[in-house]
């Protein structure tokens, strides 16, 4: 469920609009601010990616130990292989925007 | 569980498609010099190029240096290939089992390149593909029929498995000829597709004259991705797709060697978004090979997917001309604009009677006719020493009683837009070649001594 306070979203934003969005969560913890330019609109903040970024490389090291400990099993290490192809994707999305530096 | 902020849902990727423009930079770097790195150390082809530049992956440190590594041109993929491991050559970055997919170019401009993907190339693909339908609309509520060959090109395999990604039911409308097509999509009520340009506007004109269905009315297709042609980014085409369809219609663009690197949001501001996420996109100058940041100033258009593994594809010079748009597109993302598509292939940009001209400005003139049909066919010859240009044109039937005007028009138009006098011919309705893939309209035979 989202709650919408302060100007509101437009589809369009004019420049330096500034809204509030409160995000309620199943716990009811509200966990995000947003700013919304013409030029950019943030939609999460970087604990949050963290959060989702310790997930990622949870999986690929769980989907990596299921490998080994197959010894080799065609139905597993090929489904395997699959699953990494995705993580790899997320990787992607996620993960490889949280070590840049600036 | 967390619900998506309102506005997020209009992106794929909310974080990666509004990342400020300097930390796109910043990854783009960052994955540029890995990428750069992993050809070096596996691919003799890389490492011989580079080194015999005297450059070596550390020397990359910034985006002004990514200019210092050497391009690819199509033509030496057509070289490497001969070479072993066999068939794909010493640009292979991968053990050969690890490679499960093969692709090729169509062979539109020479022997057709090979391309292996690996499962995390594909699932990249699908991945890139899946950017851009997103953008388009494409929901899961969407039913996709896609009337397409599937066959050895790429064209619309990697849109089939994005669409599955976004969450769409995808209809494969594969070995069905086209009235079979037009009535899957009738009897399924489809509501989007994808297809060349050439097609899109074809399967109208079929479902009208053979069927009797009016696809604006009688169907429910409410958008279209077109891809092979740069139909969609003419103003003209698309008017004529969109009205004939009564669906938006967006362009895409990409390729074998690359990856679809670019597309069309639902904002259409007049221009295709690169993907700056998954790739690193430059304009060189025409002429000084110099970068172009600003907008207004065409060049050619240099691209790295900066995480494909398999083979590959670092500084490749696409001959796609292209400029920067200089207003953000309101859909909010920062990827950047290039104006009106791609303009033309720089193979293709020829002088005629001492003018430059781009096939597309013909093609956008010819469509924007109303009376016309939608073929026609450019041939260059020379006669003499000089050059002649004859355009090849059908009426439609229930308007050869404007004749004149249509031609008068026509003339005119072509006249203003292009700087060139043509010599046109009138052919008969349904004379000129159809097409169903990539259309071959514009023939130069000047480069074949006629």
């Amino acid at each position: 469920m989202t709650k919408l306070v302060g100007n509101g979203f437009k589809p369009f934003p004019t420049k330096f609009e500034f809204c509030k969005l409160e995000f309620v969560s199943d716990f009811d913890i509200p966990i995000s601010n947003f700013r919304i330019t013409q030029q950019r609109m943030v939609f999460m903040n970087r604990r949050e990616m963290k959060k989702m970024d310790t997930r990622i490389k949870a999986i690929r090291k769980a989907v990596q130990e299921l490998k080994t400990l197959s010894g080799g099993i065609p139905a597993v290490d090929r489904n395997a292989d699959r699953i990494l192809a995705s993580v790899k994707m997320l990787e992607i999305n996620i993960s490889d925007i949280l070590d840049l530096k600036s | 569980m967390k619900t998506l902020a309102k506005g997020a849902d209009a992106y794929w990727n909310p974080i990666m498609e509004t990342l400020p423009l300097e930390r796109l930079r910043d990854l783009q770097v960052k994955k540029f010099k890995k990428i750069l790195e992993w050809a070096y150390e596996r691919s003799k082809f890389h490492r011989s190029l580079y080194q015999g530049a005297g450059l070596e992956p550390g020397d990359i440190k910034s985006y002004e240096d990514v200019v210092r590594v050497p391009k690819v041109e199509k033509a030496m993929m057509r070289d490497i290939q001969r070479k072993d491991p066999f068939p794909y050559g010493d640009a292979l970055c991968v053990p050969l089992e690890e490679v499960t997919e093969f692709r090729q170019t169509s062979g539109t401009t020479g022997t057709p390149v090979y391309q292996p993907d690996t499962w995390q190339d594909w699932e990249w693909w699908a991945e890139a593909w899946a950017y851009l339908l997103y953008a388009q609309g494409y929901r899961r509520t969407d039913r996709v029929f896609l009337p397409f060959g599937y066959n050895i090109f790429v064209a619309f395999w990697a849109g089939h498995y994005a669409a599955e990604k976004v969450g769409c039911e995808v209809v494969p409308g594969g070995v069905l000829d086209t009235e079979a097509r037009i009535l899957k999509i009738q009897e399924l009520r489809a509501t989007a597709m994808m297809a060349t340009p050439t097609y899109v506007l074809g399967m109208a004109d079929t479902a009208r004259k053979k069927l009797g269905i009016d696809p604006a009315r009688d169907l429910t297709i409410r958008k279209i991705t077109c891809a092979g042609e740069p139909g969609a980014s003419i103003p003209s085409t698309k008017q004529r797709m969109e009205e004939a369809w009564g669906a938006k219609v967006y362009d895409h663009i990409g390729a074998t060697e690359i990856g679809a690197w670019g597309f069309e949001c639902t904002a259409q501001p007049g221009g295709l978004h690169v993907n700056e996420a998954l790739f690193l996109i430059q304009l060189e100058d025409l002429e000084t090979g110099k970068i172009i940041e600003e907008a207004g100033r065409k060049g050619k258009i240099v691209i790295t997917a900066l995480d494909r593994i398999a083979q590959p594809c670092i500084q490749f010079d696409s001959k796609d001309v292209a400029e920067w748009s200089k207003d953000p597109c309101p859909c909010g993302r920062t990827f950047r604009v290039i104006k009106g598509g791609v303009v033309g292939r720089s193979d293709d940009i020829t002088k005629i009677k001492g003018v430059l001209v781009a096939p597309s400005a013909i093609e956008e003139v010819v469509r924007s006719i109303k009376g016309l049909s939608n073929e026609f066919e450019v041939l260059v010859t020379k006669k003499g020493d000089l050059d002649d240009i004859a355009l090849k044109i059908e009426i439609l039937p229930d308007e050869e009683k404007n004749r004149e005007m249509i031609l008068t028009q026509l003339k005119d138009q072509l006249r203003l837009k292009t700087n060139l006098g043509y010599n046109i011919e009138v052919h008969p309705y349904n004379s000129l070649p159809r097409y169903e893939v990539k259309a071959k309209r514009f023939k130069d035979l000047r480069k074949h001594g006629l």
